[in-house]
């Protein structure tokens, strides 16, 4: 995803593009500057004045793109990104690399669990988790071209899939889910957003050979939330699961369920959200170890899933 | 309009506002009326009928408690009408007591929380070094906002790039929020801080117009290095109870006391 997002900034550069670093980017930014050296700062390892300056350039017409691992440019500078960037309503794209646990064995210092709620919080914001490498690519291009600030855009680290057909990533749209797959029977519906897309994608597939017809939706925009998409998910399957890399607190699942407020007829006792508990884990391990332990692996998923339909 | 009338009228609208809206901070915007008069009266390039022209100078007051300095000078400059001031801090109103550019003409930038303005500032002068423009930025920093890391972060940023098309001005009154820059986080060796960070550094008395404009005037005070203006000023200044007191941070002057503040004003 990452290497989606410097690929799309290269390919789409335009007059008012500025990309600023907190110090990273080791050896991933190299191309760009290459290509750009006057679009690019390095603002060293001060964030706090690396989103106030953005607010700066973009009062001046730039349209801004703030780099960094996740948490160090979102909770670190937060009232920079609220009073300075979203109150007045400026062309800057907060860039965060390594949501959710993607930097697992680095500990909790590089774990940003509680970043989509936080940042979904804050007016004028939009909320960008792409799933995979092709979304990564089409919603940065969208927003390089678009000026879509304020923004806040939680990539995932490296060597995530490619889920997208060339076909399917066309109809993607800022502010809209995505169906994947759909399943003749209206079953169940997997939700996904961010770097879960490809589990939610694995978890289809398993149920399919345990005789289970599953949907798969991509949710890469969670604020403003397609809450049209969600309410007819709801209206139309029996069961709903949603998938997110993220504390159970304010993130996706309770932006679905802030979607279904005053909507009549629905079944919450048929709603499965997997999420991480909010807790900070005492254990050490990679992206998966961790997502087994804290229940949002693949087979964790089945396994649930698998019970609450069969029970 | 000269600019000692500009300032005075920046005094009596700010014990006025601040009269009428129960509201804080009159002596922070007593201590910067004058260098507020001298940049909108001498020194900024801008354009009340094009308050959005692009090639503007840009002013940033970032110690956003002072707002009522700013909406003052901005309608005494013709931004907006002097009528509108009188809706300070009611409800319903666009002017709320740290200052906000929604609905306000010529505000570059809402601040109230402190240590944000100078960061925003070094965006604008890099914008403008990139782009290739003339303007100048300056951004008005109170002594306790000082005590802030960010400022630091910025001041590094702007130094190590060269940005001599902005300026800092320090309202060094010496007086917090609650005691004494000295009892609180001393600052002494400001001036000898700024240096060591490289930024080039001159101290004026922040209420003497010919200072304040002859050090405006020579801006860059060194090529490629960003200045800064260490203005001493008294807190309160120009209502003699008012001045060197912490009090009027934070009180309101009403009553017998806002009679004897209008009339100290209307006399000078």
């Amino acid at each position: 995803m990452r290497n989606s997002f410097f690929r799309a900034l290269e390919e789409n550069a335009q007059a008012n593009t500025v990309f600023i670093t907190g110090d990273l980017g080791f050896g991933v930014i190299d191309n760009f500057v290459k290509k750009f050296p006057d679009k690019f700062i390095n603002a060293g390892v001060a964030e706090q004045n690396m989103i106030g300056m953005a607010a700066g350039l973009a009062l001046a017409g730039k349209n801004v793109f703030a780099y960094s691992i996740a948490n160090f440019n979102t909770l670190r500078p937060l009232e920079q990104i609220r009073s300075d960037v979203a109150y007045h309503d400026l062309n800057v794209t907060i860039v965060s690399v390594g949501g959710g646990l993607a930097y697992g064995a680095l500990g909790i210092s590089h774990h940003a669990t509680e970043d989509i709620a936080i940042l979904r919080a804050i007016p004028n914001m939009t909320v960008f988790a792409p799933g995979d490498t092709a979304e990564a690519y089409h919603i940065t291009k969208k927003i390089i071209t678009e000026n879509l600030g304020p923004v806040y855009l939680r990539l995932g680290r490296s060597g995530e899939a490619t889920i997208h057909s060339e076909e399917s990533i066309k109809k993607l749209k800022p502010g809209k889910g995505l169906p994947l797959i759909e399943s003749s029977n209206k079953e169940i519906a997997l939700l996904s957003t961010g770097g879960m897309l490809e589990t939610a994608v694995n978890v289809c597939t398993r149920l399919k050979k345990k005789g289970i017809e599953s949907s798969v939706y991509s949710f890469h925009t969670v604020k403003p939330m397609d809450v049209d998409l969600v309410q007819r998910i709801f209206k139309e399957y029996k069961y709903v699961a949603s998938m997110e890399e993220h504390s159970c607190i304010g993130g996706f699942s309770s932006a679905i369920l802030e979607s279904l407020v005053g909507f009549a007829n629905i079944k919450l006792e048929n709603f499965i959200p997997f999420a991480l508990p909010s807790e900070f884990t005492s254990k050490v391990g990679d992206q998966n170890y961790l997502r087994n332990i804290y229940g949002i692996s693949p087979e964790k998923i089945v396994e649930k899933v698998y019970e609450k339909i069969k029970s | 309009m000269t600019t000692k009338e500009l300032a005075k009228r920046i005094r009596i609208h700010a014990v006025k506002m601040t009269s009428a809206g129960k509201s804080s901070h009159v002596g922070s915007v007593l201590s910067i009326a004058d260098i507020l008069a001298v940049l909108y009266n001498d020194i900024l390039k801008v354009d009340p009928a094009k308050p959005d022209w692009k090639d503007r100078d840009r002013f940033i007051l970032s110690k956003g408690h002072a707002g009522t300095g700013v909406y003052a000078v901005l309608a005494e400059k013709g931004f907006f009408s002097v009528e509108i001031l009188k809706t300070h801090y009611q409800n319903g109103s666009l002017l709320s007591g740290h200052v906000s550019h929604k609905g306000i003409p010529g505000v570059e930038l809402s601040t109230g929380s402190l240590g944000h303005g100078l960061s925003v500032g070094t965006g604008l002068a890099l914008a403008a070094k990139m782009d290739k423009k003339n303007y100048k930025t300056y951004v008005l920093l109170s002594d306790g906002e000082c005590d802030e890391g960010s400022n630091w972060e910025a001041i590094l940023f702007s130094a190590h790039h060269k940005l001599d098309n902005l300026v800092a001005i320090i309202d060094y009154n010496k007086i917090q929020s609650i005691a004494s820059v000295k009892e609180t986080l001393g600052l002494d060796p400001f001036a000898d801080k700024w240096l060591a960070f490289g930024w080039d550094v001159k101290t004026v008395d922040g209420h003497n117009y010919d200072e304040l404009k002859n050090a405006l005037s020579v801006v860059p005070f060194k090529k490629n290095k960003p200045s800064v203006i260490i203005a001493n000023t008294i807190k309160g200044k120009g209502v003699s109870f008012m001045e060197h007191m912490v009090l009027w941070h934070y009180r309101s002057p009403l009553g017998k006391e806002f009679e004897m503040a209008l009339k100290e004003l209307e006399t000078q």
